[in-house]
C-alpha cells in the first residue's frame, strides 16, 4: 500500500525531518516531554537578517545565543535554534535550509561572555563524550601544579551532572543548557585542584572513556613517544556531547550539538589564540561533497576566524562495512541493491541515495520489505510509506530542496526500529533481506548514483540499541577469505572506496585516517575511510594524512589514559589517529601562531611517509604516513 | 526444553530433586545415602552397641489421624514430594490429537474435559510456505549469535541466575519456592514433550545445512519450544506467587521473550515456536497458579496455529477462551496446594 503525505507539494522539509514529522515524532519525543526539537540552520543571508525575519513572523523559536550573541556573530550564515515540532512549517519560508537535530528538554536564553584567559600558546578544544577533566595527564606546570589545564568543560547533557562535589557544575543564566564547569581562578571560587575536579565527576564512569581517549592522545601529559614521555601545555577547552547524542546514531544530532560546541570553544579560547578542535565523530551516509549543512557551517566559522582556527576529523571507521554502494543505469535499465537489516535493532535505519542534479526525475526508487511489501516513490510525489503516518514501518522521499551548491539531491529511506525494548507497542520493520530497486526511467545514462547506509551501531560499553545494517553484493570479496585485505571489485556495486566519514569532506578541514604498526609496514588500518569523494572543485579526495590507529595486527588500539587516574586501556578507530595530529598542530601553532591552513597542509605533507609498494590509493592514504 | 529437564525425564523424574538437594538447598552436611561410607556404617554401629542398654520397646508414634493429608508432605524429602505433586497434576490432565491440531486438556473427576491449550501445524498445502519464511527468519535472527553467545550458553539450563537477577529470589533460603518452581519446570517438561512428540517438527537444521546453529539441536521436535513454555510459565508462576511480583511481571515476560528469541539465535528454533511455547506456558501457568490457589479456577485456553510469523515477544497471544470452573474439593490433591502454600510461607 502506498500512502502519500498529506503534503504533496515539493516542501523544503529536511527528509529526515519529514519522516519525523510524519511518524509523529515516534523515535525523538519521550512519552510527555515537550515537543521542542533542535534544528541546525542555514539562513538566507545571515543570522541577523533572520532574527528580524522571525520577529516579523512571530515564529516561537530560541536562536542560539551563541549566533545572536552580538553583531560580529550575528553576520554568520549558520546558527542553530529550538523551536516546537509545530512551528516547523512556519520557520521554513524564513531559512535556505534547515536540519533535524536532537529532541531537547529545554533551551533556555543564553548570553555567554569571552573566558577569563590563562597564558598558554595554543588552545585545544575537544569535542566528545566526557573528558576526564581532573585526569593527572591534563595537570599543568608552575602555577598550575595540581591543577588542571582543562579550564572550560560545557557539558551539553541536560540532566544536572550527578557529582559527588555537583557545586563547581554551574547554569547560571550565561549558560542556555547543560551545565558549565571552570577551573579557573574567580572572584568567588577558588581555582580546584584536580582532586576536587575528579568530585565533580558523574558517580558512574565506565573505565574507558572515548573522549578521556582522544583529549589525552591531544594535549594529555605522559604519553609515549619514541620512548620518551611527552608533556603537554597547552590549554585545554573540552564539550561534552549529550549522552543522547552520543547514542544516537543518525548523524543529524551531531550536527546542532557539534556546531554549539565548536561556537562554545571559540567563544572560551578568545579570537586572539590559536585553537586546533578535534572532533572525533563522524557520520556515514551524506552527499560526501562537502555540502553538508554541518561541513559548510564548519567551514564558514573557520574562515571566519581567519587563519586562527583549525578543525581535525577522523576519516571514519566504515571502510569494510558494506555501507557503499554504487551504481551507474545505462537507459530504462533497473538495477538492484540488496540489502540485510538484522533484527533487533531498536533505533531506525536510514538508507540515503544520492542522484546527481538535474537527474532526480529520471530515477524511480522501488523499496521492498522482507515479506515483498513495496514501496515506490518518483521525485515531486511526497513521502510513501506502507502504512500511513505513525503506523509507517518504512517509507521514501525524494529531497526536493537542498540548498544552493550541492551536486546531487537525496532520496531518504527510512526503516523504523527492528526490535524494541520500550515502548511495547512500537511499531517495527520487518529484519531480512530487503531490495531497494533503482530504474532509469529515461533514454539517458544515470552514472554516479551513491548509496550510503547511515551509522546505526552500539558504542563499546553502551546498552545495545542500534544494529547496523549493510549491503550484500555476491561480487563484493570479503576479507577473511584472504590473507590481505581484498581490493574492490570494480563490477561489484558494494564498493568500500567512498566509506568516509561523512562530515569530513568540507574544504578547510583536516581529517585522518589511520594506520597500524610501523610507518614502513605501510599498513592502513582495515577500517580507516577513505574517498574518492565528490568535491565540486575537486579539491578534497580523501583524508589528509594517516596517523597511528593500532599498534601492531595483533594489539588493536592504542594505549589511552582511561577515566581512572591509573587506568590504561586500548582503543582504535581514526577517533585515536586524528588527536594525535591535533597536538601536532596545537605544537607548531603555539610556535608560530601565524601559520595558515597551507602552511599546516605542507608541514603535515612534508613530514609524512608517501606510499610507495603496497598499492593504496592516495584517497584513502592522503599524504601518506605520519610519524606521530 | 531444558537440559536439566531433559535429564531428569531420561532418569525416571527423579533426578531433578536429588539435583536441588545437590545444590546445598537444604543446608546438609551430611552426604546422600547412595554415597553413605563404610566407616559411618561401623562407627554408628559400634556407637549402638556401645550405649543401648536395656532396650526399650514401648510404641510412642500415634496412629495417623487420616489417610492422604497433605500435612505429610513437610515431612517427606523434596524429591518425594515433587513425585507426589506431578502424579497429581498429571493424572488430572489428558492429550488428544485430532486432524492437524493438539488439545491439551483438564479431566475433571467426573470425566468432563476442558481445553487448556491447542497448538497446530499449517495443512499440508502451505507447509513449505510457512517453513520458507520461518528458516529465512532464522537466517536473519543468526546475525546477532555474537551478540547473544553467552546468554545462549547459560540460558541452557533453567534461567535461575536470570529469575535471581530480577526478582531477588534467594533460594539458598527460600527451598520451597525452589521447589515449586522445579515442580512447575517438571510439568511444562511432560507437557511440551507430550506436544514436541505429536507435532513431530524438524528443527531449523534438518530445513537447511546454512543453519549451522551454534549449539547442539535437541533430539526433540521443535515445536513448541520447550524453553519458551518453560520461560514464560514461570515468569507468570513468580508474577503470582512473589507479594511484589505484579511488579516484576514486565521484566520476566520480556526475559521468557529474550530467552526464547536466544534460541531462535541459536539457531535450534523457528520464531513460530517460541510463540507456540508462549501461549502453551502462559495457559499451563495460569492453569497451574490456579490449581494451586483461589477457590475458582481460572485460565484462558489459547489457541495456536502454526504461521509464518516473527516473534519478538512484545504481545501475549491471543487470550482465547476464558475456563472458569469450580474446583472439586480436594482436586488436584492437596498436596500440590501444599507445596504452593509452603513457598508462598516463605514470602510473608
Amino acid at each position: 500500500m502506498n500512502v502519500a503525505a498529506p503534503d504533496q507539494s515539493p516542501t523544503r522539509l529536511d527528509p529526515y525531518l519529514a519522516w519525523a514529522e510524519y511518524t509523529g515524532y515516534r523515535d525523538y519525543f519521550q512519552p510527555g516531554a515537550p515537543r521542542t526539537i533542535a534544528v541546525a540552520i542555514k539562513c538566507k543571508t545571515d543570522v541577523a537578517d533572520l532574527l528580524v525575519e522571525i520577529e516579523r513572523a512571530k515564529v516561537k523559536i530560541a536562536i542560539s545565543p551563541l549566533y545572536s550573541l552580538n553583531d560580529v556573530v550575528q553576520r554568520g550564515r549558520f546558527c542553530t535554534a529550538s523551536v516546537e515540532a509545530a512551528d516547523v512549517h512556519r520557520l521554513l519560508p524564513l531559512v535556505e535550509r534547515l536540519e533535524l537535530g536532537t529532541a531537547i528538554d529545554t533551551r533556555a536564553p543564553f548570553d555567554l561572555v569571552e573566558g577569563q584567559r590563562r597564558k598558554a600558546r595554543s588552545v585545544v578544544g575537544v569535542i566528545d563524550d566526557f573528558v576526564a577533566f581532573g585526569h593527572p595527564s591534563f595537570e599543568g606546570k608552575g602555577p598550575l601544579k595540581g591543577r588542571s589545564r582543562v579550564s572550560y568543560v560545557w557539558s551539553q547533557d541536560l540532566a544536572r551532572p550527578a557529582a559527588i562535589n555537583p557545586a563547581l557544575w554551574t547554569a547560571p543564566s550565561s549558560l542556555g543548557y547543560g551545565y558549565e564547569l571552570s577551573s579557573v581562578s574567580g572572584a568567588v571560587v577558588p581555582a580546584p585542584d584536580l582532586a576536587a575536579l575528579r568530585r565533580a565527576y558523574p558517580t558512574a564512569l565506565e573505565r574507558r572513556g572515548h573522549g578521556t581517549a582522544t583529549a589525552y592522545l591531544a594535549a594529555g601529559n605522559g604519553r609515549l613517544r619514541g620512548g620518551l614521555l611527552e608533556e603537554s601545555d597547552v590549554d585545554i577547552v573540552a564539550v561534552h556531547l549529550p549522552r543522547r547524542t552520543v547514542a544516537d546514531t543518525s548523524g543529524g544530532s551531531l550536527t546542532v550539538q557539534a556546531l554549539d560546541g565548536m561556537h562554545y570553544i571559540v567563544r572560551r579560547a578568545g579570537f586572539g589564540m590559536p585553537i586546533v578542535v578535534n572532533l572525533s565523530y563522524g557520520a556515514m551516509a551524506g552527499p560526501h561533497d562537502g555540502s553538508s549543512l554541518l561541513e559548510q557551517a564548519i567551514d564558514e566559522l573557520i574562515e571566519t576566524m581567519e587563519g586562527r582556527l583549525t578543525v581535525v576529523l577522523p576519516a571514519g571507521n566504515a571502510y569494510q562495512l558494506q555501507a557503499h554502494a554504487r551504481i551507474d543505469l545505462p537507459p530504462a535499465a533497473t538495477d538492484v541493491l540488496h540489502w540485510r537489516v538484522p533484527p533487533d535493532s531498536q533505533t531506525p535505519t536510514f538508507l540515503e541515495l544520492w542522484v546527481p542534479m538535474g537527474r532526480e526525475s529520471d530515477l524511480q526508487v522501488e523499496v521492498i520489505d522482507p515479506k515483498n511489501v513495496s514501496v515506490s516513490v518518483v521525485s515531486g510525489k511526497g513521502l510513501q510509506s506502507d502504512a500511513p503516518g505513525p503506523r509507517a514501518t518504512f517509507g521514501a522521499i525524494f529531497a526536493s530542496h537542498l540548498g544552493k551548491g550541492g551536486l546531487q539531491t537525496k532520496v531518504l529511506i527510512a526503516l523504523a526500529p527492528t526490535g524494541a525494548v520500550v515502548p511495547r507497542s512500537k511499531v517495527l520493520a520487518r529484519h531480512g533481506l530487503w531490495r531497494v530497486i533503482l530504474t532509469n526511467r529515461s533514454a539517458h545514462r544515470i552514472d554516479g548514483l551513491h548509496a550510503w547506509i547511515e551509522r546505526n551501531d552500539s558504542l563499546r560499553g553502551r546498552p545495545h540499541r542500534g544494529i547496523q545494517s549493510y549491503f550484500v553484493d555476491s561480487a563484493y570479496k570479503r576479507n577473511g577469505q584472504q590473507p590481505g585485505e581484498a581490493p574492490d571489485n570494480p563490477a561489484a556495486r558494494v564498493q568500500r572506496a567512498g566509506s568516509y566519514n561523512s562530515i569530513a569532506s568540507g574544504l578547510h578541514t583536516v581529517v585522518i585516517g589511520g594506520y597500524t604498526g610501523r610507518i614502513e609496514d605501510e599498513h592502513v588500518s582495515a577500517y580507516s575511510g577513505g574517498g574518492p569523494l565528490r568535491t565540486p572543485t575537486g579539491q578534497r579526495k580523501g583524508p589528509e594524512t594517516l596517523a597511528p590507529s593500532d599498534e601492531s595486527r595483533q594489539l588493536p588500539g592504542l594505549r589511552v589514559a582511561g577515566n581512572g587516574g591509573a587506568d590504561t586501556v586500548r582503543v582504535n578507530g581514526t577517533s585515536v589517529a586524528a588527536p594525535q595530529v591535533t597536538r601536532l598542530i596545537a605544537a607548531w601553532c603555539a610556535d608560530d601562531p601565524t601559520l595558515t591552513l597551507a602552511d599546516i597542509r605542507q608541514r603535515l605533507e612534508d613530514a609524512s611517509w608517501p606510499s610507495t609498494t603496497k598499492g593504496y590509493n592516495t584517497y584513502r592514504t592522503g599524504y601518506g604516513w605520519l610519524d606521530c | 526444553m531444558s537440559q536439566t529437564m531433559g535429564a531428569m525425564g531420561a532418569m525416571g523424574a527423579s533426578g531433578a530433586m536429588g539435583a536441588a538437594g545437590a545444590m546445598g538447598a537444604m543446608g546438609a552436611t551430611l552426604p546422600e545415602s547412595a554415597e553413605w561410607p563404610p566407616l559411618f556404617v561401623d562407627a554408628l554401629n559400634k556407637t549402638r552397641g556401645g550405649i543401648v542398654d536395656p532396650l526399650d520397646l514401648t510404641v510412642h508414634v500415634p496412629p495417623p489421624s487420616d489417610l492422604d493429608n497433605a500435612a505429610a508432605m513437610a515431612r517427606w524429602a523434596p524429591g518425594v514430594r515433587q513425585h507426589v505433586a506431578l502424579f497429581e497434576l498429571i493424572s488430572a490432565l489428558s492429550f488428544e490429537t485430532s486432524g492437524r491440531q493438539s488439545t491439551l486438556q483438564h479431566r475433571a473427576p467426573d470425566g468432563t474435559l476442558t481445553d487448556i491449550v491447542t497448538l497446530g501445524l499449517p495443512s499440508k498445502a502451505n507447509w513449505t510456505a510457512v517453513w520458507t519464511g520461518q528458516i529465512a527468519k532464522v537466517m536473519s535472527w543468526a546475525e546477532l549469535r555474537e551478540d547473544r553467545a553467552s546468554e545462549i550458553l547459560t540460558q541452557l539450563t533453567p534461567q535461575y541466575m536470570f529469575w535471581n537477577a530480577i526478582a531477588h529470589l534467594d533460594l539458598q533460603m527460600r527451598p520451597k519456592t525452589l521447589q515449586l518452581i522445579e515442580l512447575a519446570l517438571a510439568l511444562a517438561s511432560f507437557v511440551e514433550t507430550r506436544f514436541k512428540h505429536a507435532m513431530a517438527c524438524p528443527r531449523p537444521i534438518d530445513f537447511s545445512p546454512e543453519i549451522q546453529p551454534i549449539i547442539p539441536t535437541p533430539a526433540h521436535g521443535s515445536f513448541p519450544s520447550g524453553h519458551a513454555t518453560e520461560a514464560f510459565m514461570v515468569a507468570h508462576l513468580l508474577t503470582k506467587l512473589l507479594p511484589h511480583g505484579a511488579r516484576l511481571a514486565d521484566q520476566l515476560q520480556r526475559l521468557a521473550a529474550r530467552t526464547s528469541i536466544n534460541r531462535t539465535v541459536a539457531g535450534v528454533h523457528f520464531p513460530v515456536d517460541s510463540a507456540a511455547g508462549q501461549a502453551l506456558g502462559q495457559s499451563l501457568g495460569e492453569y497451574f497458579t490456579g490449581a494451586c490457589t483461589g477457590p475458582k479456577w481460572k485460565w484462558h485456553a489459547r489457541v495456536l496455529l502454526a504461521t509464518d510469523v516473527d516473534f519478538v515477544g512484545d504481545t501475549l497471544p491471543p487470550a482465547g477462551s476464558e475456563v472458569v470452573i469450580s474446583r472439586p474439593s480436594g482436586y488436584p490433591k492437596s498436596v500440590v496446594r501444599w507445596s504452593w502454600a509452603a513457598a508462598k510461607a516463605e514470602w510473608s
